[in-house]
């Protein structure tokens, strides 16, 4: 009997032990990792962060770096590291729409400039810029979201007030009225790629601003939310402890499509004439060659490449956040 | 409800005051004399305007009083005169220019929507299928795409490459078409720009059809409606369908202002002589009082836009009104 009972507690332990226990985290994980798509845009970004990153450190062309012909001995060459050799001025000249072959894998553009070393630069620039707009949005959405819906009343009224005129804003025609403001103030376009980072981020807080503050609102409800204010715990503790971490998930998955959402907006910005521009390399600049009806005519190394990639880039987001949506909450709204 | 909508409206013209304070405020904190700055290499400007102007924006004056003044002027309908076009801005901006940016955003809006609706109910029935994963896939592709990019695209192929369509522009020149023949003229060349239209916006529609399609799927009334045995047609578009709909319905009557908007981008693109090429010729001809009339009319046009759809949330679904 006893050898029996003994037998029957082993058992027991040993089905425990087989047990495997997944903290909410891991399940968010091992769903997010069941979803194809996301698989494939994780991979996406994390081929272009490589090509941004590592590329212009191998490439060994420069960002805006000039490369000139010379007509009569058909030598191609750097103006910036070659400089001796621009003094033949009768027969040297700029290099431009270059075909393609070992030295420029796509070819110079329309300024002599290497397209696939601008490519690298390009990626970086729209990576970098809409991660720095991403969190100074984030920052000011979440801030000011929680603040009104922790303490609600009035408040709660003057934010939501404030969302909804930020809301009104047109922003692309808002950026064409900055940008006329910016040439009125002779903001060098060195500098112009930071104030544009500050002025998207502060003009497009309000739609995390209302996602958070409707997520608090909810939390506020929830029982555990009550019992720990039974509990007495002091607000500190109630919002980094409780509400931040419970709003975590929408925030992320609003974060990860606001990636993708800014690089398309700078870069729209960018082929406007509005955005970043020279010396930076930007994906949107790069495309604006096909305002050149030869260039979208003859030379489509030049613009599909940026194009395709910006494409890319965007649907990675994309589908990264549809996934980390369906992986933290199944039936949270689309 | 009347209480409601009366409410609604009275914060809407809240959000509107600050709007318009904002937009005013951002010129005020210009260099004091922008409009010098500004004006100085457009000979087209005559130091009479460049007075006027001055003068409208209130620039002698404090920012408070400016912006009171202005507004006045704005009440009554003055948003100053354009200097590229030399007439009031209001007349520039109501002008056959925004009937043609209306046009066309209406019809690529109907177009999408036929598309969307029925592909959003294909892709909610067969969840997880692989008609669902293409449609949700190219939907998000569609939300993906740079539309200036994809133009470039479509103009390479259809007008460069195979030379079916006009490369630009509203009409072909040197062509004075009359009657039917403007009509079809007119047609071929809002063809890709409505493609492109229609590419980009269908992808939102889709995703929000299904998403509302599988909540109401997923509700007790359709498990009722499938276990008294009705047919899987019967359960889909006299249940399921019809409560699809008030979200659909409130969706679609808040976009009707925004029709209005013009597509900077794509209008620019295609030469169409609509308000959102006027727009981005407003920014090579630094035409600042068209710009923040523009920006003012975008701003009522999206408060409209919230203020039907929820006004129209409240009448089509009873449920709304008492919670």
């Amino acid at each position: 009997m006893a050898e029996i009972q003994s037998i029957n507690e082993q058992e027991v332990i040993e089905h425990e032990k087989s047990q495997v226990v997944y903290t909410p985290g891991q399940l968010v994980i091992k769903r997010f990792f069941r979803n194809k798509l996301a698989i494939l845009g994780l991979g996406i970004i994390i081929a272009v962060v490589l090509f941004a990153v590592i590329g212009p450190m191998i490439s060994p062309h420069g960002e805006s770096e000039i490369f000139y012909k010379n007509d009569s001995t058909g030598e191609i060459f750097s103006g910036t590291k070659e400089p001796e050799k621009l003094k033949d001025i009768a027969n040297v000249g700029v290099y431009v729409k270059g075909e393609m072959d070992s030295q420029f894998w796509l070819g110079t553009d329309a300024n002599g400039m290497d397209t696939f070393t601008r490519l690298m630069y390009g990626c970086r620039i729209s990576l970098m810029f809409s991660i720095v707009v991403t969190i100074i949005e984030m920052l000011l959405g979440i801030t000011l979201g929680g603040i009104a819906g922790y303490y609600g009343g009035k408040v709660d009224m003057i934010i939501m007030r404030l969302v909804e005129i930020f809301y009104c804003i047109p922003f692309v025609p808002l950026m064409l009225l900055v940008s006329t403001m910016m040439v009125a103030f002779g903001i060098l376009p060195e500098q112009k790629i930071y104030w544009l980072m500050m002025i998207m981020g502060f003009f497009n807080w309000s739609g995390v601003a209302r996602m958070v503050r409707g997520q608090v609102l909810t939390i506020r409800e929830m029982d555990y939310m009550q019992a720990a204010e039974a509990g007495g715990i002091s607000v500190r503790r109630k919002i980094f402890k409780h509400l931040i971490p419970n709003a975590m998930p929408v925030i992320i998955v609003m974060a990860s499509m606001d990636l993708g959402s800014f690089i398309l907006t700078e870069s729209t910005l960018s082929y406007l004439g509005v955005g970043i521009s020279t010396p930076f390399a930007s994906l949107g600049t790069m495309i604006q060659a096909v305002n050149q009806s030869v260039i979208l005519k003859n030379y489509l190394n030049l613009w599909i490449p940026p194009g395709i990639m910006l494409l890319l880039i965007v649907l990675a987001f994309n589908f990264i956040g549809d996934g980390l949506r369906d992986a933290f909450d199944p039936k949270m709204k689309r | 409800m009347r209480q409601y909508i009366i409410r609604r409206i009275l914060i809407s013209v809240l959000v509107l005051l600050g709007v318009s304070f904002l937009i005013y405020g951002m010129l005020r904190i210009m260099p004091s004399d922008f409009v010098d700055q500004l004006t100085a290499g457009n000979p087209k400007i005559t130091s009479e305007q460049k007075e006027a102007l001055k003068e409208a924006y209130g620039l002698n004056t404090g920012i408070l009083e400016g912006y009171v003044n202005w507004l006045g002027d704005a009440l009554h309908g003055d948003f100053g005169t354009s200097f590229t076009y030399r007439k009031p801005v209001t007349e520039v901006l109501f002008s056959s220019k925004l009937w043609v940016s209306f046009t066309l955003s209406a019809i690529a809006f109907v177009i999408e929507l036929i598309i969307a609706i029925p592909l959003g109910i294909i892709a909610a029935r067969k969840q997880y299928s692989k008609t669902d994963y293409a449609i949700v896939f190219c939907a998000l592709a569609g939300l993906s795409l740079p539309s200036f990019f994809f133009a470039a695209v479509l103009r390479r192929v259809f007008s460069i490459g195979l030379g079916w369509l006009p490369l630009s522009g509203m009409v072909t020149a040197k062509q004075n078409f009359t009657g039917l023949a403007h009509i079809a003229d007119m047609g071929m060349h809002f063809i890709l720009p409505i493609v492109v239209f229609v590419i980009l916006g269908v992808g939102s529609w889709l995703r929000y059809v299904r998403t509302n399609m599988l909540e109401v799927l997923n509700a007790d009334y359709v498990r009722t409606a499938r276990a008294k045995g009705l047919s899987e047609h019967k359960v889909i578009y006299k249940h399921a369908f019809r409560n699809t709909l008030i979200p659909i319905v409130t969706f679609i009557g808040g976009s009707i202002p925004g029709l209005f908007s013009g597509a900077i981008i794509t209008e620019s693109i295609f030469s169409i002589d609509g308000i959102g090429k006027a727009a981005i010729d407003a920014v090579h001809t630094n035409d600042i009082p068209f710009l923040m009339a523009y920006m003012m009319f975008l701003a009522v046009l999206t408060i409209l836009g919230t203020l039907i759809s929820d006004v129209l949330y409240a009448v089509v679904d009873p449920r709304v009104r008492y919670n």
